[in-house]
């Protein structure tokens, strides 16, 4: 009986379940009932305090039904919020990120490209004299013929005088005044383009120019593999593969009314053209310049390219005989007929 | 869930509660600080706590007719407001919120709640300590150990209303109460020797 209460027994005696022993120990214990009114002081303490706190919070809300039911507006119940360092779970923006990195980096390197593609490339077609290329035409009136050659190398020296080759109506080997090849493994005859002159043929003649002077060989002066001061393969003074003054071949004077000279045919005239695209590669290469092409226009009208005489690269030869195999022409003609002609076209290509 | 909890009421009813309903703006006058001041306790979050009050009264507007006066108003919103408090608790996606909340009501706080009395300093900052120790120590029981503390010692309900409210048995609000008081005064008694 003088023991006071265990713990226990104090826990027990605050929820009302001590026992009857226990009661009239505490009554008449002084430590026990000071033990236990210290602990209900505490407590009354504590729920003063909880009771105060819930007073001065009531008294700024003022509560009242219709702010209970306002409730209703607003979700009661807290929102959740993600844990701040937690794993991020937007793949969405990842992904989105993503995307928009790529577009933009893309329009950082493309732009030249974008920029120039709308702009229109300028093209210029400049049509050279043309040539035509008559492979064979028939047999000329003598009495109507006319046109000439020419040619040399260059020499310091006069033409050689001598016999021209064989006039024919086609020119292989222009004429040689010192064959260079004496042993050559196919003979080919040299001549020059004058048919009249074929029956004139001299036969072990030095070749020469009629006009040349007596002395050291030479092919003269002139230019393009002939002989004599003019220009071309022929002999004399005219330019073309024929004999004399004129031009365009055979003999004589003026143009050649069959041969190969300007006179007879007429330059053949673009009637559609393709502007030609700019490459990619080229594009990218800030690449601009001119590309040469040599072609043929057939008596349709349709061109065929023989080769390209200034390449540029980085795939503008290819876009330029893409877009210039595609135009059509009105033929160069020759007394109304439709022959095919050469013609050289200058693609021009500038970034602006 | 409120429908279960009051299926589970036991009649103990005096005079007629379900006339008392009828002005719900007076109930919620007259009962708003004790449901504050038992959630307040319970989640020891003001916010949190109001918020809580406020959907406890909401809760009981929407099944006031379902109220047949089978327990005293009080039990019967302070059934209401256990449920909340613990369905705060189980909530998993409030986890950031409770842990938010230690920090809320530090426990040196609540001695600033206690009213001024003509006591010495000496006493006051006795008190003071011993209430933070049963606040700190509050927070530390189990839901079921702290919901039936306070609905004892703060809210004065006895054992047959804290049974009603939180749907217990009898023999189990005696043994979580018995739990919750024994650890309590380990708290004080530990803080204070």
């Amino acid at each position: 009986m003088s023991n006071h209460l265990t713990e226990d027994q104090i826990s027990r005696w605050f929820i009302g379940q001590s026992t009857l022993t226990e009661q009239r120990h505490v009554q008449g214990c002084g430590p026990c009932t000071a033990e236990l009114g210290h602990f209900l002081d505490t407590i009354e303490s504590f729920k003063v305090a909880v009771s105060t706190r819930a007073d001065q919070l009531t008294g700024l809300a003022s509560p009242n039904l219709a702010m209970v039911l306002s409730g209703e507006a607003i979700p009661a119940t807290p929102v959740g919020v993600r844990e701040i360092w937690s794993k991020n779970e937007f793949r969405h923006a990842r992904w989105l990120s993503l995307v928009v990195h790529a577009v933009v980096l893309g329009l950082l390197v493309i732009p030249p490209a974008v920029t120039t593609s709308l702009r229109p490339t300028e093209t210029v077609v400049t049509l050279y004299r043309s040539v035509p290329l008559i492979l064979s035409f028939p047999r000329p009136d003598q009495s109507k013929s006319g046109g000439g050659g020419g040619g040399g190398r260059k020499a310091l020296t006069p033409p050689s005088k001598g016999v021209p080759p064989r006039g024919a109506d086609r020119q292989i080997v222009p004429p040689l005044v010192e064959p260079k090849n004496l042993m050559p493994e196919l003979v080919v005859e040299s001549t020059v383009i004058a048919p009249q002159l074929q029956n004139l043929r001299p036969i072990d003649v030095q070749i020469g120019d009629p006009a040349g002077v007596v002395g050291p060989l030479s092919a003269g002066p002139g230019k393009n593999g002939g002989v004599g001061t003019g220009d071309g393969t022929g002999v004399g003074p005219g330019r073309g593969p024929g004999v004399g003054e004129g031009e365009g071949g055979g003999v004589g004077g003026g143009p050649y009314v069959y041969g190969a000279g300007v006179g007879g045919v007429s330059a053949p005239v673009p009637i559609s053209k393709v502007e030609p695209e700019y490459s990619d590669d080229a594009r990218k290469a800030r690449i601009q310049g001119a590309v040469e092409l040599r072609i043929i226009v057939l008596a349709d009208g349709t061109p065929r390219l023989e080769r390209v005489t200034q390449a540029l690269g980085h795939g503008l030869d290819q876009k330029a005989i893409d877009a210039v195999m595609q135009w059509r022409f009105r033929p160069g003609r020759r007394d109304g007929v439709p022959v095919a002609t050469r013609l050289n076209i200058t693609v021009n290509f500038s970034l602006r | 869930m409120e429908q279960a909890a009051t299926a589970n009421l036991v009649t103990s009813a005096v005079d007629n509660p379900t006339m008392e309903i009828q002005d719900f703006d007076k109930v919620v006058q007259q009962y708003w600080p004790r449901i504050l001041r038992f959630l307040l306790a319970a989640v020891q979050d003001s916010d949190v706590a109001e918020t809580l009050t406020q959907d406890c009264f909401l809760r009981a507007y929407r099944s006031r007719e379902r109220f047949r006066g089978d327990s005293t108003l009080n039990t019967w919103l302070m059934t209401i407001a256990v449920n909340l408090s613990r369905d705060h608790a189980r909530n998993k996606r409030f986890h950031f919120w409770r842990r938010a909340q230690r920090h809320a009501i530090d426990s040196t706080l609540i001695a600033e709640w206690l009213p001024d009395r003509k006591i010495s300093p000496e006493q006051r900052a006795l008190i003071d300590e011993q209430v933070q120790a049963v606040w700190a120590a509050t927070a530390n029981l189990s839901d079921k150990q702290r919901t039936v503390f306070l609905l004892r010692f703060v809210e004065d309900l006895d054992i047959l209303e804290i049974a009603e409210a939180t749907g217990l048995s009898e023999s189990a609000v005696n043994v979580h109460l018995f739990r919750a008081v024994r650890a309590i005064r380990r708290r004080v008694r530990g803080n204070h020797e």
